[in-house]
């Protein structure tokens, strides 16, 4: 019954797939498709557009969309806390910070080296807090995650106002999340440590189960659970800097995904992560095909997209729940 | 080798310096007892628990746990063999009963298979007739339905993963002995449900021998199905020993600082204490 499901949202992910790579500024058949992937000429635009734009471009909208909803349906479960996401803890404004830091330092390798900034950033924010609470991990760390990401939030705007108006434009726009500008080498290495993660992630699921039933229960039963919960954040602030340094700021994704996908196939973490991936990458990738055709010429950036669209989806959610 | 599961020797704990939350707790359990922790609020009998189940972290003494160290086990040899029943997080009550109750195989998950887990279940279950709302969630469920769900997991989670019988031939019992830790198993319940409950356990306790330390607010429930009675007060052992030593009005008055009478019960005769309100009070004539 279940699989199902799992055979479908692959076959949607599949088809998604194909529209992605026809779809765009130039529209791509799919028999050309096809005919440039068996004969590929190196300097044809087509053959360019078709490999170093769109399928990086789609790659990226899959693998960021199930890293965000994957690391939703972890912290969540790791805080106890339905609210809980990369973004609303803190953990998107700090990694946005770090690659600000490097825009402005001008460093080589591009956004890669500039992701990594966002991951020491980000980690380092995340120890910042540990040894502001001195507590276990709990909700005041949600809080503080809160008030933090106002502050870098700040700070990012702060040091914005002294970037030249082109860098400032395309630094705000990555800013509201968007694939317009990928490029193939970040998001190759982007999307390995992603998939990375999130297997490392599916070997915690069993822990996770255990986790979301407390502390002292979860001790009792034989799972270290400040040590779990440390390489469980780890691992989403890993994933959470790469997708930012892909994509920019995507708020809500991993709060409204994971919390749909629990309401249909339930709490054991093994299939709730699958499926929030598979649901995430969906939701991304289509968001993203909306996001650059229907206004076209003008690109609308995904961050506002789904925002949108998860706000109604989610006040749905809620006024169904009320009944 | 020695009778008893569970020896503490010399054992203090502090959240921090200034604030001792028990002191020089010595007190062994015999295989198979049922202890009950009697005392007021503070005292210190949860926290108790928590450091016998290895949640925390004793300042200083020895727990020794069936002829070794608790502090030596591996975690997960320790969780086979001690549960404990805590409350369960808001979080989790989206769990069905069934998957709540098979989580409890965690600690065996590596070495069972699938069939016997679900065989376990199902004869837990039926022990504690829970059977009738297994596919319903948690929160669907009334707290009498819930205590018992509650308690059966921590069963499931110490019974052992082959057949009892072949270890029935073993010399050393000891190995196989299993403790079960319990915080106020009928708060909030209805008596009724209390006599259910407490009955279920007692069935667990002669029957699997499974050895059980409960902390009770209600002193006649502990009176009545524990074995012995420890009074806790301010982190001191008051009394520990049989219910007639341990309930006499002059301790209880002292250590509850309420006016409290001890009479007879008449079917079990033993010791039922109760509170005396302040309206029937002599001295509020005055």
């Amino acid at each position: 019954m279940k699989k199902i499901f799992v055979y479908i949202l692959l076959i949607c992910l599949l088809i998604n797939f194909v529209f992605s790579l026809m779809f765009g500024e130039t529209f791509l058949s799919v028999t050309k498709i096809i005919d440039l992937i068996f004969k590929p000429y190196e300097n044809n635009t087509q053959y360019i557009i078709l490999s170093q734009i769109r399928f990086p471009r789609t790659i990226a909208t899959y693998f960021v969309g199930a890293g965000l909803a994957i690391v939703g349906c972890v912290l969540q479960s790791v805080f106890l806390n339905p609210l809980c996401e990369g973004y609303t803890i803190g953990i998107s404004s700090a990694a946005a910070l770090g690659v600000i830091v490097g825009f402005m330092l001008n460093l080589p390798l591009g956004r890669f080296n500039m992701s990594v900034l966002g991951v020491l950033s980000a980690i380092g924010f995340i120890y910042l807090m540990n040894s502001f609470i001195k507590r276990t991990i709990d909700i005041g760390f949600v809080l503080s995650g809160v008030v933090l990401n106002f502050l870098f939030s700040s700070i990012i705007i702060f040091l914005t106002l002294f970037f030249d108006p082109y860098r400032l434009n395309s630094t705000l726009l990555w800013l509201l999340g968007g694939f317009s500008n990928v490029d193939s080498f970040n998001v190759y290495i982007s999307v390995f440590i992603i998939g990375v993660c999130i297997i490392f992630i599916i070997f915690f699921s069993d822990k996770l189960d255990i986790l979301i039933l407390g502390k002292e229960k979860a001790e009792s039963l034989g799972v270290n659970s400040e040590k779990t919960k440390k390489w469980l954040i780890f691992l989403s602030v890993i994933i959470t800097t790469f997708c930012v340094s892909v994509a920019g700021v995507i708020a809500f994704v991993g709060i409204i995904v994971p919390n749909i996908v629990k309401k249909f196939v339930g709490l054991k973490h093994k299939d709730c992560i699958i499926y929030s991936g598979l649901v995430g990458a969906l939701f991304i990738s289509i968001s993203d095909n909306v996001a650059k055709n229907i206004l076209y010429p003008v690109e609308i950036p995904i961050g506002v997209l789904t925002g949108i669209l998860g706000s109604i989806i989610f006040v749905f959610y809620l006024l169904r729940d009320v009944k | 080798m020695s009778n008893n599961i569970l020896e503490i020797k010399d054992l203090n704990f502090a959240y921090d310096k200034n604030n001792t939350i028990l002191k020089n707790i010595n007190f062994n359990l015999k295989n198979g007892e049922f202890l009950g922790i009697i005392g007021p609020n503070g005292a210190g009998k949860t926290t108790l628990l928590k450091i016998i189940d290895r949640i925390l972290t004793p300042f200083s003494g020895e727990i020794i746990f069936s002829n070794k160290k608790i502090k030596d086990y591996d975690i997960l040899t320790f969780a086979k063999r001690v549960a404990f029943a805590t409350k369960i997080t808001d979080y989790s009550t989206k769990f069905k009963v069934t998957e709540f109750l098979s989580l409890a195989r965690y600690p065996f998950l590596k070495i069972e298979d699938e069939k016997y887990r679900i065989e376990i279940l199902k004869t837990v279950a039926e022990q504690f007739e829970i059977t009738n709302f297994l596919n319903k969630h948690l929160n669907e469920l009334s707290s009498g339905e819930l205590q018992r769900v509650i308690i059966a997991q921590c069963i499931i989670q110490i019974k052992e993963y082959t057949k009892v019988q072949n270890y029935k031939n073993k010399t050393n019992v000891a190995a196989i002995s299993k403790l079960l830790l319990l915080d106020e198993p009928t708060s909030h319940l209805d008596i009724s449900h209390q006599v259910k409950i407490l009955d279920l356990i007692k069935k667990a306790n002669v029957e699997d021998e499974i050895s059980i330390i409960s902390v009770f607010h209600d002193l006649n429930m502990a009176i009545e199905y524990c074995d012995k009675i420890m009074l806790l007060n301010k982190g001191k052992i008051i009394k520990l020993g049989d219910c007639r030593n341990v309930i006499d009005y002059r301790i209880l008055e002292d250590v509850y600082n309420t006016e409290v009478v001890v009479i007879e019960n008449p079917i079990s005769k033993k010791p039922y204490v109760f509170a005396v309100p302040f309206m029937w009070k002599k001295d509020s004539y005055k």
